[in-house]
């Protein structure tokens, strides 16, 4: 959007902004198409007037009220933010570590997750009620942050050396943290592994009205100051010292950057479980979709939406039961990652 | 004349002509308003090896400096002391007579603009993005490309004659194109200064020719390293002439680029002509050396010539 439109000006901008329009419209209308679907179909009208009521301050009773207003919107709001926050994460982190396969689980982030979540299923397994639904999300987000921060103090100063190091003390860490929690299940009853699995391939199903806050603040807010940095960060792409030469404090805009996506992630991880490729495809499709761009709000949109509309898709396609979001979205990611390969070979 | 060789161990400053001694003055004093960069008793360290010891420049507002050398002489690092990417470990460097380790990343940025050849490997710009990300260092942080942006950006496309080049990736350029790109990106930094690391490498004949005449058509103070001896003659106004990591001559290029010179630091044998063109020097080389060693190749060849001109190091 700020390095966009420029010479060829008029026929990108235009692009772009009507880009922009039917994202909008489609944002709009999405939570009302969302929420009337479901194992209790609604109408679409039925929905609207249902919410304009709630709006205008009445409050309708009702089972299809509660399922609406108490279920469905929380779900809804909670997989936008996710896919919002993921998608932003993966279009920064690809860009300043200029690694395409970057994506925000790169640096130990969900294994790190999935460890403290192992802790907790373990240890308060059986307790259930109040003390798990908090120590869940607490654990993972301990456990991911504790991975991010060993990565960033192997990942040292040197310019030259800072991306290698970055990815490769990830992936050191993942594994590390992995292994840790798999000695954890080996040791812990079937119960907790299949409690694990499941959190892992991440779901929204624990939506709820109370806890939408701390992911929308975080979320909204690191998102505000990567949108802030986008033209520091975009010149990264261009290599380190030519960065350099353009007046960037290369190593520490990087840190801050990996910090912030971590943080997104962390705490999306902590409330919907490890949600893969997201974060990977979105900017990805968006970079096909409008080339030569860096729409960042524009990606970090259409991954929420997307995102909005995998929770649909788990919602429904079984009946009585739901699919972990995780398996779906990894199901189009790759996919649409078949697709593109075919299509440059064509080329 | 004097003050400057008692500094630096050199015997080639034969800046002879009132512009040298009054750049050399301008060195001193720091005063002369006229000398955009000035370079004194530069050195830089890497670890135990002194990459660059006792360097000292001045080159004068809208001049293009070439800096020459073998491979290993330490251009690429005098370069990169001059863009601030390496910190000096000795010595000072001014521009417009301000220490250039006074000012922040973004003022420097402002001042000097940088062609390097390090176009990461997935770069998936347009030509057009390129070249907008030289208003970096203009743009506060939130703040839109504005009219008056994009009109610079299309205008430095058109400087370097990529216009219809806009929109297509940076990546399906060709050399020459692509060199030109980022040079566009220089000119949209508006800098008072151009550094360029071998902008000719890779390229034909043609469009070195054209890389070197376009930098000299912009008006503004360029230094360049280069390895091409008889374009650097042709076209810089000085030249700067590096062995391990010494500055061993320096001023116009009939004072740097003798015969004597070129056998010394590079090793070859050449005869010196003027050229028939604009009379700087012009080179031949001469062949066939691969009989002998190259350990003694220099001592062998090059004695006479080194008596003869009293260059002791």
């Amino acid at each position: 959007m700020l390095s966009a439109s420029l010479s060829q000006g008029g026929r990108y901008g235009a692009l772009q902004q009507l880009a922009f329009v039917c994202l909008g419209l489609l944002t709009l209308a999405t939570p009302v198409l969302a929420v009337s679907f479901g194992a209790a179909q609604i109408g679409v009208a039925e929905v609207l007037e249902l919410l304009l009521a709630k709006l205008s301050g009445a409050d309708p009773g009702g089972v299809t009220a509660r399922i609406i207003i108490e279920l469905r919107l929380p779900r809804i709001l909670l997989a936008f933010i996710a896919g919002f926050g993921l998608a932003l994460a993966g279009a920064v982190l690809q860009t300043v570590t200029r690694n395409p396969l970057a994506d925000p689980y790169l640096f130990g982030i969900s294994s790190g997750a999935s460890l403290g979540a192992v802790v907790v299923i373990t240890l308060l397994g059986g307790v259930g009620g109040a003390l798990a639904s908090v120590g869940l999300p607490l654990g993972a987000f301990i456990g991911a942050s504790l991975a991010v921060l060993m990565v960033l103090a192997l990942c040292g100063r040197d310019l030259n050396t800072q991306i290698e190091r970055m990815l490769l003390s990830g992936v050191a860490i993942s594994f590390l943290f992995g292994a840790l929690a798999s000695l954890m299940l080996y040791f812990s009853g079937p119960q907790s592994a299949a409690s694990v699995l499941f959190w892992s391939l991440g779901s929204f199903a624990k939506a709820s009205w109370s806890m939408l806050s701390l992911p929308w603040l975080l979320v909204l807010s690191a998102s505000v100051v990567l949108m802030l940095l986008k033209r520091q960060i975009l010149a990264i792409q261009a290599g380190d010292e030519t960065a350099h030469t353009l007046g960037i404090r290369v190593q520490r805009l990087r840190l801050i950057s990996l910090l912030l996506c971590s943080l997104i992630t962390a705490v999306l991880v902590a409330n919907c479980g490890g949600i893969g490729f997201v974060g990977l495809m979105v900017p990805h499709m968006v970079r096909l979709l409008l080339p030569g761009r860096f729409a960042l709000l524009l990606t970090a949109l259409v991954g929420g939406l997307f995102m909005i509309w995998v929770d649909v898709l788990a919602r429904c396609l079984l009946s009585y039961q739901e699919l972990p979001v995780g398996i779906i979205t990894a199901v189009i990611g790759s996919l649409f990652f078949l697709f593109i390969l075919g299509g440059k070979r064509r080329r | 004349m004097n003050a400057r060789t008692d500094q630096a161990p050199l015997p080639a400053h034969n800046l002879g002509d009132g512009k040298g001694d009054r750049l050399s003055d301008g060195l001193y004093n720091g005063l002369d308003a006229k000398v955009a960069l000035s370079v004194r008793d530069l050195g830089w360290r890497c670890g135990d090896r002194a990459i660059l010891s006792q360097v000292n420049l001045a080159l004068p507002e809208g001049k293009m400096l070439g800096i020459i050398g073998p491979n290993g002489a330490g251009k690429s690092s005098l370069l990169r002391c001059l863009y601030r990417f390496l910190t000096p470990s000795s010595g000072e460097i001014q521009l417009f007579g301000q220490p250039i380790a006074s000012l922040s990343a973004r003022a420097f940025a402002r001042e000097v603009a940088v062609v390097l050849q390090d176009t990461p490997q997935h770069f998936d710009m347009t030509t057009a993005q390129l070249v907008a990300l030289g208003l970096t260092p203009h743009k506060a942080a939130f703040s839109m490309t504005t009219k008056a942006d994009r009109l610079a950006v299309s205008q430095a496309l058109k400087t370097v004659g990529l216009k219809d080049r806009a929109s297509q990736t940076y990546a399906s350029l060709s050399g020459g194109e692509k060199q030109r790109a980022l040079i566009a990106r220089a000119i949209v930094q508006q800098p008072k200064l151009l550094i360029l690391d071998e902008p000719t490498n890779h390229l034909d004949i043609r469009y070195q020719i054209q890389i070197l005449e376009l930098l000299k058509a912009l008006g503004i103070t360029v230094v360049i390293s280069i390895h091409d001896l008889n374009l650097a003659s042709a076209l810089c106004d000085q030249l700067l002439l590096l062995d391990q990591g010494h500055a061993v001559a320096q001023g116009s290029p009939k004072q740097v680029l003798s015969e004597a010179q070129i056998a010394r630091v590079f090793g070859v044998c050449c005869q010196v002509a003027p050229h028939p063109q604009h009379g700087n020097p012009q080179i031949n080389y001469f062949y066939g050396y691969h009989n002998s060693q190259p350990s003694t190749r220099r001592d062998d060849e090059t004695s006479e010539i080194r008596e003869e001109t009293h260059v002791e190091r």
